[in-house]
């Protein structure tokens, strides 16, 4: 079956979206888990093809072991079950690119490969340290997140099917199987031998040997070329081709990808630590210590982009790319040598903009035991700084081996590779709750800043919402050492859009104005959340607001007119009336629906007139918008004309919103005229409420 | 001279569809008209005019027996009153059924028309044979015909199968039928565009999908439809989340029925092959497994000409008395 037949179908409590690859065994996609709300990439694979009930027992037995992995660099697998002879397995969803994409054929800088490469051995160590062997490594599996953290797929899965199955090498290639890449495999595993973890060191020797070169080290025109190679030849040095990679990288390839396995590293622990000494050896600008889940990502400043940051300098500011397939720069090879081998200041190492922080586990000072306060507080927080871009959050799996011990904090900053640590307590008395926080330098142990929150404790979430509110205030922004307005200016539009989040946050002086020139952004996205944000600031925005929506209107600047409207109907300020009934008769269709919905918002009955007729326009958008306004204004002399455009509109989706907002005029008038319901008891009008709520 | 039986079939909406059709359900000959919306008044007369217009010009093919009415709203029955049509016009002062058999002097069958659909695909549709099926039109409107142990379920008054008016939420829009939450607020083809319209508006993200070029004119469900069956993300969602509520809805019915059968018809099914899909990968998800592996899901086959078949074929049984 065409795999795409089954996109938007659902399976089990997975809503398929679409498919992402397939193969003989495999098809995958990605899905959203309607029961969760998350989305996940399912792998569907047909159990017959796995051979026999030994081996299915054996594939199910390794898979929910890999299941059972817990690691940052590690893609989850969320469940695996059988029905009906299929099995499909779930597992994290990650955007990014996979390591082959983002090497594509050029050496990676030497910091971005050690960052990725410790990130990888220290999860696939600890798989070993599991009793899981992976046996499928390859640049194709490792997927690189825009954030620069590396996350090892297939755990369990990947050439465990091709063993079990009975297939020679020759027919999975006719049925296309998705594990036919020979490339990556140990001179055992090409032999057909039995492997062992050591197999493993011997694939993660070429995935390093490919990130420092852009190459694979053996080649040839077929499979047996391919294996002939893998058990017979040795490849060129790295230093050939690329003069940047540390000359230590080379024993640490060489001893991984020796032919005899009694020659390699016997664990990958031993190579982890060669790496590590390697990266320690050039200074990265972050130390990566002992013992560390995540090593901190170098990312150079963001406004380089993150792939370009990842290129050795002598690939990046290349010329813009001419000819029919982009592929020609036209610098000859010994022009891109003699550049490559000019020593340049350029190199990425220290992150700009890019910060990254460490929350701590907030310890109680009560004497409440069996407390999931501290955790409660610790992953609220940690999912609202994680929406900054700019801002690298630690995963809480790493910080919450620090409960109930008495750590430095900057020590733990230090371990962690963080610029900064959150350190804090709470302490729950009456009904009242005090949290204390200090944000500490990793580098000094001095205090950045400070807060002491006090609140009357109310339900969990309600208190947990508002102390990670006041927190994020103070602790965005300046804070971090990062001015907001730069962020505004970037060149990246998620960039962009962390800066408008910081703005909202920071109580800085200048927000308001920024926030208000960010209404005329070329990207729709950023224009739109630069207006929430200003509505945020209420009527503290509305002047700054209210004279851009009329210079934009005057001006003919319709885009940024029509998101100063959106601001102005969130500001709900009366200022803003008069200029949104003028943007209203505007001809620009998309500006007038906006004025439209906004004085809705605003929900001032002297808008009705110009909304009433607003509902006769030609323009379907500007009848739609008018007709959900007049709703939301919720005045019944508009039922006679909003009745009209239910029955006679040529739109049908303008006909369904005016039916709407008849419904909903003459409820809203119905249910004030006599409350409580007549034929609801008290009792169940409060349980409708909260189950509302 | 030609002597073979006739039946006329009418499909009342926003437009007139009458069909004459042959005692074995084959379409001989049909016209559209504009329906007159200006009042019920004109509705009434509008609609007597081209049924006496069509049984005239049938008479060279030969000899119209009796007429079928599919109305959108509620028909008592037996006595074939129609209390409201809803999206059409007041008819609350008119006695519509005693008017029109005077008028028109043949035998007159008046019902729902998903009651009417569903008769068609019964006789000669996608559930011939069946004996516990539920038919599902999705247009304007949402409703539903039942067919349980071979007869069609009216219920006690007629009103029957408002399956548009199942409640899917606690929080959801109100609903012209004066309650809220219902799966006609989110599934039929005026709300879908309603949707899409918003999402168009809510989501900057979406400026680029074709759907936003065609925000100033008319945007109807079928642009939907298409632009989902193209690879837009925007249509795509929305067809996908109408496919959640209405799968649902289906389950909740293949629970409380145990039906044999679900046939999805109506303007909004028309092409719509991914609303069908996740129309009963949700249902299959949903719905208790004993019951649903037996329940087929499927897409109506006469299409629009359902209604004018059912009613056409309404009225020739209720003569002879089937």
């Amino acid at each position: 079956m065409d795999p795409r037949q089954i996109e938007g179908k659902t399976i089990a409590h997975f809503k398929i979206l679409q498919s992402l690859a397939s193969g003989g065994m495999a098809n995958v996609y990605k899905a959203v888990d309607v029961q969760l709300d998350r989305t996940v990439v399912l792998k569907i694979l047909d159990a017959d093809l796995l051979g026999d009930d030994g081996a299915r027992r054996r594939f199910l037995r390794e898979a929910r072991l890999a299941s059972s992995l817990d690691h940052p660099n590690i893609c989850t697998i969320y469940e695996i079950h059988e029905a009906d002879g299929v099995y499909y397995i779930a597992m994290q969803y990650v955007e990014g690119n996979t390591l082959k994409r983002t090497i594509n054929g050029h050496p990676l800088a030497t910091p971005a490969l050690l960052s990725i490469a410790l990130q990888v051995a220290d999860a696939v160590a600890r798989a070993h340290d599991r009793g899981i062997i992976h046996r499928d490594i390859k640049p194709q599996n490792i997927m690189i997140t825009p954030r620069g953290q590396a996350k090892v797929l297939d755990f369990g899965l990947g050439k465990n099917l091709e063993e079990s199955t009975s297939h020679p090498a020759s027919e999975l290639t006719v049925l296309g199987s998705p594990f036919g890449t020979p490339s990556y495999m140990s001179p055992e595993q090409a032999r057909g031998e039995r492997t062992d973890r050591r197999g493993d060191v011997f694939s993660f020797g070429i995935v390093l040997y490919e990130m420092a070169t852009g190459r694979k080290p053996f080649n040839g025109k077929n499979h047996v070329e391919i294996y002939y190679a893998i058990c017979n030849k040795f490849p060129p040095p790295i230093a050939d081709l690329n003069p940047y990679a540390p000359s230590d990288l080379q024993v640490v390839v060489d001893r991984a990808m020796a032919k005899d396995p009694a020659d390699r590293y016997q664990s990958m622990h031993e190579l982890l630590s060669d790496l590590k000494r390697i990266s320690a050896n050039i200074q990265l600008s972050s130390p990566v210590p002992d013992g560390i889940n995540q090593p901190y990502v170098p990312i150079k400043t963001v406004r380089a982009g993150w792939i370009d940051a990842l290129l050795p300098p002598f690939f990046r500011k290349r010329p813009e790319p001419t000819g029919v397939l982009g592929l020609n720069d036209r610098e000859s090879d010994e022009q891109r040598v003699a550049r490559a081998i000019t020593p340049t200041d350029d190199f990425p190492i220290i992150p700009g903009l890019h910060k990254a922080l460490a929350v701590l586990p907030f310890r109680s000072l009560g004497e409440e035991t069996d407390d999931n306060w501290q955790y409660l507080l610790l992953e609220a927080l940690v999912a609202e700084l994680a929406k900054f871009k700019s801002l690298t959050i630690r995963p809480t799996s790493t910080v919450t081996r620090y409960t109930d011990r008495s750590v430095n904090p900057s020590d733990v900053g230090r371990e962690l590779g963080a610029d900064a640590v959150l350190a804090g307590s709470y302490l729950r008395s009456g009904n009242k709750l005090r949290v204390t926080s200090q944000l500490i330098e990793s580098s000094t142990g001095g205090v950045l800043w400070a807060s002491k929150i006090d609140l009357p404790l109310e339900s969990d979430m309600e208190t947990l919402d508002t102390v990670c509110e006041r927190l994020i205030e103070g602790l965005v922004g300046r804070q971090l050492g990062t001015d907001t307005l730069d962020l505004l200016h970037d060149d990246s539009e998620e960039i962009r859009l962390d800066g408008i989040a910081m703005m909202m946050y920071s109580h800085d002086d200048r927000a308001v104005d920024a926030l208000a020139e960010a209404l005329g952004d070329s990207s729709p996205r950023v224009q739109s959340a630069a207006a929430e944000a200003l509505g945020r600031f209420g009527r503290d925005a509305a002047t700054v607001v209210t004279t851009r929506l009329e210079d934009a209107t005057e001006g003919g600047d319709f885009s940024t007119a029509r998101y100063a409207a959106k601001a102005a109907g969130l500001i709900g300020s009366s200022e803003t009336l008069a200029p949104l009934l003028e943007a209203l008769s505007c001809d620009d269709s998309m500006l007038a629906s906006e004025a439209a919905l906004s004085l809705g918002r605003l929900g001032d009955e002297r808008a009705r007139p110009d909304l009433v007729e607003a509902l006769e326009r030609s323009d379907a958008s500007v009848r739609f918008t008018s007709a959900q306004a007049l709703g939301e204004l919720c005045d019944p002399r508009a039922i006679g004309a909003l009745e009209l455009r239910g029955r006679e509109d040529e739109d049908e989706g303008v006909r369904a919103k005016a039916q709407w907002a008849v419904s909903h005029i003459r409820r809203s008038h119905q249910a004030s005229r006599s409350k409580p319901s007549g034929s609801l008891s008290p009792e169940l009008l409060r349980v409708r409420s909260e189950v509302k709520k | 001279m030609t002597t073979e039986q006739l039946f006329v079939g009418v499909d009342l909406g926003r437009s007139t569809r009458i069909a004459v059709v042959d005692s074995k359900g084959e379409i001989l000959y049909q016209r559209r008209d504009p329906s007159h919306l200006e009042s019920g008044r004109e509705l009434i007369d509008g609609l007597i005019d081209c049924v006496q217009q069509t049984i005239r010009d049938s008479r060279s093919i030969g000899t119209v027996a009796a007429v079928g009415f599919g109305l959108p709203g509620l028909i008592e029955h037996p006595t074939s009153h129609v209390v409201m049509l809803p999206n059409l016009a007041d008819v609350s002062s008119i006695e519509v059924y005693d008017e029109v058999s005077r008028a028109i002097e043949l035998p007159v069958a008046f019902d729902n028309d998903a009651n009417a659909a569903a008769y068609g695909e019964w006789r000669s549709g996608a559930a011939r044979g069946a004996r516990d099926f539920i038919y599902i039109t999705l247009g304007t409107g949402i409703g539903a015909g039942i067919v349980e142990g071979g007869t069609l379920q009216r219920g006690a008054r007629g009103f029957a199968g408002e399956f548009g008016h199942i409640k899917i939420t606690t929080d959801g829009l109100e609903c012209s039928c004066g309650s809220s939450g219902c799966l006609e607020t989110i599934a039929s083809g005026p709300n879908i565009v309603r949707r899409t319209r918003e999402r168009l508006f809510s989501d900057p993200g979406f400026s680029t999908s074709p759907l936003a070029e065609k925000m100033k004119g008319k945007l109807t469900c079928e642009d939907v439809v298409d632009e989902a069956l193209g690879g837009d993300p925007l249509a795509r969602s929305i067809i996908a989340e109408t496919g959640l509520y209405l799968g649902m809805t289906i389950a909740n019915v293949v629970n409380l029925l145990n039906i044999e059968m679900v046939i999805l018809g109506g303007p909004v099914m028309r092409r719509n092959q991914p609303l069908l899909d996740a129309a009963l990968g949700e249902a299959s998800y949903r719905a208790f497994a004993p019951s649903f592996s037996m329940c087929r899901v499927v897409a109506g086959e006469l299409g629009e000409d359902a209604k004018v078949i059912g009613s056409a074929m309404m009225a020739r049984d209720q003569m002879v008395g089937a």
